[in-house]
């Protein structure tokens, strides 16, 4: 017993910011940006909040599930931009869908999405009930503004996906790994850490050591999924990648020996929205019919923690 | 050694002939950029079994030789 996947939704907002927008006041270029991570707009929530987009996410996805709220046993989301640190994200779209379902959240950064899945799965076996999964990012709310490295990559969004008991999912691994040279951070708003400072908190970054850490790790995931179900590159149909950076897909396919055209890409028109990134791509991906009954594919997630993930599903 | 090695590396990342790199060829003239750059350093780190620190400060081919030799 797995899951299968009834419905996916997403929403990005309405507001886009090109690469354009930066030149008018940081030292990048269009050029720049693009050579090195293949972006050239990105969405920017401009005031909406995380469970504003979510239930926009969450009612597509519900619709094409043929589902309600209330069919729905519990939701989880995945996020680090809360607005709040209680309630949770998923007890907010709770609220304001009206619903009386278990709800709570889970931060693994841009991986987390996939260990929203993997709890899903536990729920889904559990309870014989469907569960709501979000993956929502308001990033554009932690940047700072005038560091080039970090303000260009970053934006917003939301995807969900309903799950429900089946048989689709063949292989969903988690991992984390100890980020020892803290690469990748949002320390925190009035942490306590400072006393007397209050200081807003921006997503830190150390663009090399990530870069290094997902051109290793990406490739090991996938060729581990791989081997646990006997696959080789010719057997997959798509790879469902993380949008963070598309170097890193490129290498990943390189080392992998899977063409790149089946690394499916929208990071261009909608940059890294972190937990949001996997959904939307996915949602994206079936919107637009290119999933085919019996197709592979395989999921492939890493970020902050340093965490990552694989899946391998056969889509029905 | 060192230097053929190198060469053989950043030939295949770059997808360039290795006879076009030279003892003084800059990495910027063999249009490797920073993101170029940290692969080149991973590839080399594991065929010398050495680690680099401060690739930045690297700006040449004989900058890259010299360091390996000295660290290695």
């Amino acid at each position: 017993m797995s899951i299968d996947i009834l419905g996916t939704g997403s929403y990005l907002p309405e507001k886009i910011m090109t690469n354009a927008d930066f030149e008018k006041f940081l030292d990048t270029s269009d050029e720049w940006i693009t050579t090195r991570t293949g972006i050239k707009q990105r969405h920017i929530a401009d005031g909406m909040t995380n469970c504003e987009m979510s239930v926009i996410a969450a009612n597509r996805a519900l619709a094409e599930a043929g589902l309600t709220i209330n069919d729905i046993g519990t939701i989880i989301a995945a996020s680090v931009t809360n607005e709040m640190d209680v309630p949770s994200i998923a007890s907010q779209v709770q609220r304001a869908m009206g619903a009386s379902c278990a709800a709570f959240d889970v931060n693994a950064a841009c991986t987390g999405f996939m260990y929203a899945l993997k709890a899903a799965v536990g729920f889904v076996l559990q309870d014989n009930k469907p569960v709501l999964v979000i993956g929502t990012e308001v990033l554009s709310r932690f940047m700072d503004w005038t560091d080039r490295s970090t303000c260009i990559l970053f934006a917003d969004g939301t995807g969900a996906a309903v799950v429900g008991p089946g048989d689709s999912l063949k292989y969903l691994e988690v991992y984390a790994h100890p980020d020892t040279g803290h690469s990748l951070e949002i320390p925190g708003i009035n942490n306590g850490l400072n006393e007397g400072v209050s200081k807003f908190s921006y997503v830190s970054m150390n663009g090399k050591e990530i870069y290094k850490f997902a051109t290793r790790q990406v490739p090991l995931d996938v060729q581990k999924a791989m081997d646990a179900l006997n696959l080789k590159p010719e057997d997959i149909d798509w790879i469902v990648p993380h949008q963070a950076n598309v170097r890193i897909l490129e290498i990943a396919s390189k080392r992998l020996g899977i063409p790149l055209e089946k690394f499916y890409m929208n990071i261009a028109d909608v940059g890294n929205t972190s937990a949001a990134s996997v959904p939307i791509v996915m949602d994206e991906m079936n919107k637009k019919g290119l999933f085919k009954a019996g197709d592979t594919v395989v999921i492939t997630a890493f970020g902050g923690g340093l965490t990552s993930a694989c899946a391998v599903l056969t889509w029905k | 050694m060192v230097y053929e090695k190198i060469c053989e590396i950043i030939a295949e990342k770059m997808d360039i002939d290795a006879s076009d790199i030279l003892m003084e060829s800059t990495f910027e003239s063999l249009k490797i950029d920073s993101l170029d750059m940290v692969e080149i350093v991973m590839d080399i780190e594991e065929e010398f079994d050495i680690s680099i620190e401060e690739a930045e400060n690297l700006k040449t081919v004989a900058d890259l030789v010299n360091f390996i030799e000295e660290n290695k």
